[in-house]
């Protein structure tokens, strides 16, 4: 029994023990711990940043292609048919480039939540340095490192609280000036009915993006109902081996504590985005018909 | 109702209250599901099983089940570094059985089981507890050829630390309690009462293939788990004067390879090795099993789901008597079921399975052939 004990504590103590190799905390103290997550998470926010300001380049090449296309797809239909040419080509580029913000996106989500982790701690060491410090030069070192990392932290959650809504792009401000001739209005009648034409565009995607999700989760859950109507009925105990009930705990999946969104929650919040983005163009259409009617009237 | 069942409908009210009163409470991944089924059962007659109530000279009998259940999960929290979800499954099964010598059975199984997972990270890794209730009843349990596994009230707790040592590597220890208690409505039952305690140690590399893989909406990855653990049973009603305990150690791999983003299926296999000594010489044996698991899409509404068990066990010094709960040598279970999806969260199958389990001891054996069809609907909420 002695023999068991001892494989047991000596067991334990290998994985709750501080990892030798790669782990970030060997060696160094709570701020250089901060200090070198605030590296990795520039990094990762740069490298996000870089990613999605590639990607807005494309989606605005996108738009202005899709533009173009839509003014001359009646009047000049040759031309029209080289500018969908284009689209197509640079279809393929922004869906890759698309996928490479959403896995830094991904990446930087991680190291931010790391981010934050370590500098709780750290805070917390601070406050307590604090509490415990008389009036005097090391108090007032550490009441200004606290407020230095107290503000970055802040400011990290709220770019990662950023990262983490669907938005819409604000309504246009195209309106009817008085010194606007017809011919004016029209013209902005038809850019409100472009981005109109747009956002249209971007609910399909959406209507693609929760099929694919519901699809998704109808096939785990598929997996799910044989695996639960298994062990509901003891289907796969037999009187062999004694069976244990533990079991089904995920490992080294540390991003499982974070569900922030279960894919239901997920359909859930590109449902209500989908929703609010048909709102939107109704409300663009509605827009644009006011500026046609006003031109109407200028004419007359 | 049992005890057990008092106490798991008491903890899923907590759970319920708790989360009502936090207004964070989810309900999600509600499946009801009712099935029909026609069986199959044969044997050579001499598979004896220590802890069946009776005996029945028939080589060969049919079955037909009922049956009806409902699973889901209660997130109660998510974020911040935490969460705190608790999964549910309960069923109830009903057969009518032809064939037997002595007399029809009518056995009606009733299953529950809640399990609260929670999930604090912690530096670079993460810390779960797991508890889990597990009751099992069985009425008129009948004899072989139609093998059901006794009803049993069981209780267990995980506590597992796992932690990233580099780029999709992490080690993780775990500790496990358990006991379980077989309902004592024959006495050969209690023997198979058991408290066991192991601990486990593994390491698991996540690979994620080419880049566009990291993709965090494209789910594509193969997973590499090693794994040790050290066992600890003891039956405090097996044995006369000297109880029965047994230690064992066990090794095992288990790779994932998941595809079903970009290839429509995914395949799991685990093989494991233990060796298992007791202080009751006649009871130490060497065991192996391998499971597998896999889903394939057939189509835009069609899945196959597959799960399979082999498993074997040699006695280390010759057997005079047979163990209770523990009469077979060799196994294997296979089942499969072809979903349909329907409209509306509805979801159809067609399933089937098929478990033989025998002795080296004479060479006896029983099987079982199954076919099931089920409806399984799940609501949103």
């Amino acid at each position: 029994m002695r023999a068991c004990l001892l494989l047991v504590a000596a067991a334990l103590a290998v994985p709750l023990a501080p990892v030798r190799a790669g782990a970030q905390e060997v060696g160094r103290s709570p701020l250089e711990l901060v200090e070198y997550w605030d590296g990795v998470y520039n990094a990762a926010y740069l490298g996000y940043q870089h990613e999605l300001a590639e990607f807005e380049n494309l989606d605005n090449d996108w738009d202005r292609l899709n533009d173009e296309y839509l003014q001359h797809h009646e009047s000049n239909p040759a031309r029209a048919e080289r500018v969908l040419g284009e689209i197509q080509l640079l279809s393929h580029e922004r869906t890759r480039v698309e996928g490479q913000v959403r896995s830094t996106l991904g990446e930087w989500q991680d190291v931010g939540d790391s981010f934050i982790e370590a500098l709780d701690n750290y805070l917390e060491i601070l406050n307590n340095a604090i509490r415990g410090t008389p009036v005097g030069d090391s108090a007032q070192e550490s009441i200004a490192l606290y407020n230095t990392w107290r503000a970055r932290l802040e400011e990290v959650e709220s770019q990662l609280a950023g990262s983490r809504t669907l938005e819409l792009e604000p309504m246009p401000e195209v309106v009817a000036r008085d010194d606007d001739t017809a011919e004016d209005l029209e013209r902005k009648a038809t850019l409100v009915e472009n981005r109109a034409l747009r956002a249209s565009a971007g609910v399909g995607v959406l209507e693609a993006k929760i099929a694919s999700l519901r699809r998704r989760l109808e096939r785990d859950r598929s997996t799910a109902d044989m695996a639960d109507r298994i062990r509901r009925f003891g289907e796969m105990t037999i009187p062999l081996t004694p069976t244990t009930e533990g079991g089904g705990v995920p490992v080294g999946d540390s991003a499982a504590v974070d569900l922030t969104q279960t894919p239901e929650q997920r359909i859930e919040l590109l449902e209500t985005f989908r929703d609010e983005t048909i709102a939107f163009v109704e409300q663009l259409l509605e827009r644009a018909t006011e500026l046609r009617a006003e031109a109407a009237r200028r004419r007359t | 109702m049992n005890r057990n069942g008092m106490v798991m409908l008491g903890v899923l009210a907590l759970v319920l209250g708790t989360g009502t009163a936090s207004g964070q409470v989810r309900l999600e991944n509600v499946s009801i599901t009712m099935g029909v089924g026609g069986e199959v059962y044969g044997s050579d007659g001499n598979f004896l099983a220590i802890a069946v109530p009776q005996v029945d000279s028939t080589d060969s009998a049919l079955g037909a089940s009922g049956d009806m259940g409902a699973a889901g999960t209660l997130i109660l929290m998510a974020g911040n570094g935490r969460s705190l979800r608790t999964d549910f499954n309960f069923g109830m099964r009903q057969f009518w059985t032809n064939g037997f010598q002595a007399r029809n059975y009518a056995p009606r199984e009733h299953s529950g089981r809640v399990q609260a997972n929670y999930l604090q990270r912690l530096g670079t890794g993460a810390l779960a507890i797991v508890p889990t209730l597990d009751s099992r009843h069985v009425a008129d349990r009948p004899p072989l050829p139609l093998y059901l596994p006794p009803g049993y009230n069981a209780g267990a707790i995980v506590a597992n630390y796992s932690r990233a040592i580099g780029t999709d590597l992490a080690l993780y220890g775990q500790l496990t309690g358990e006991t379980k208690d077989y309902t004592a409505d024959l006495p050969a039952l209690d023997d198979l009462d058991r408290r066991s305690v192991s601990l486990e140690a593994g390491v698991q590399r996540v690979f994620r293939g080419r880049p566009e893989t990291r993709d965090p909406e494209i789910r594509d990855r193969s997973t590499l788990r090693f794994f040790g653990t050290y066992l600890h049973h003891s039956y405090p009603k097996q044995g006369l004067g000297l109880l029965r305990r047994d230690n064992a150690e066990r090794i095992g791999g288990e790779f994932t390879l998941d595809r079903r983003d970009t290839q429509g299926f995914r395949f799991e296999l685990r093989a494991e090795g233990m060796r298992s000594r007791s202080n009751s010489r006649r009871v130490d044996y060497n065991a192996g099993r391998i499971e597998a698991e896999g889903s394939l899409e057939l189509g835009d509404n069609t899945q196959l789901d597959l799960q399979g068990l082999w498993a074997v066990k040699r006695y280390i010094n010759q057997q005079d008597f047979l163990i209770p709960g523990e009469e077979a040598d060799n196994a294997t279970i296979v089942f499969a079921q072809v979903t349909r999806f329907l409209p509306n969260g509805v979801r159809a199958g067609i399933g089937g399975g098929w478990r033989r389990a025998e002795t080296n001891f004479s060479g006896a054996y029983y099987q079982r052939f199954s076919v099931s069809f089920s409806l399984t609907v799940s609501p949103r909420f």
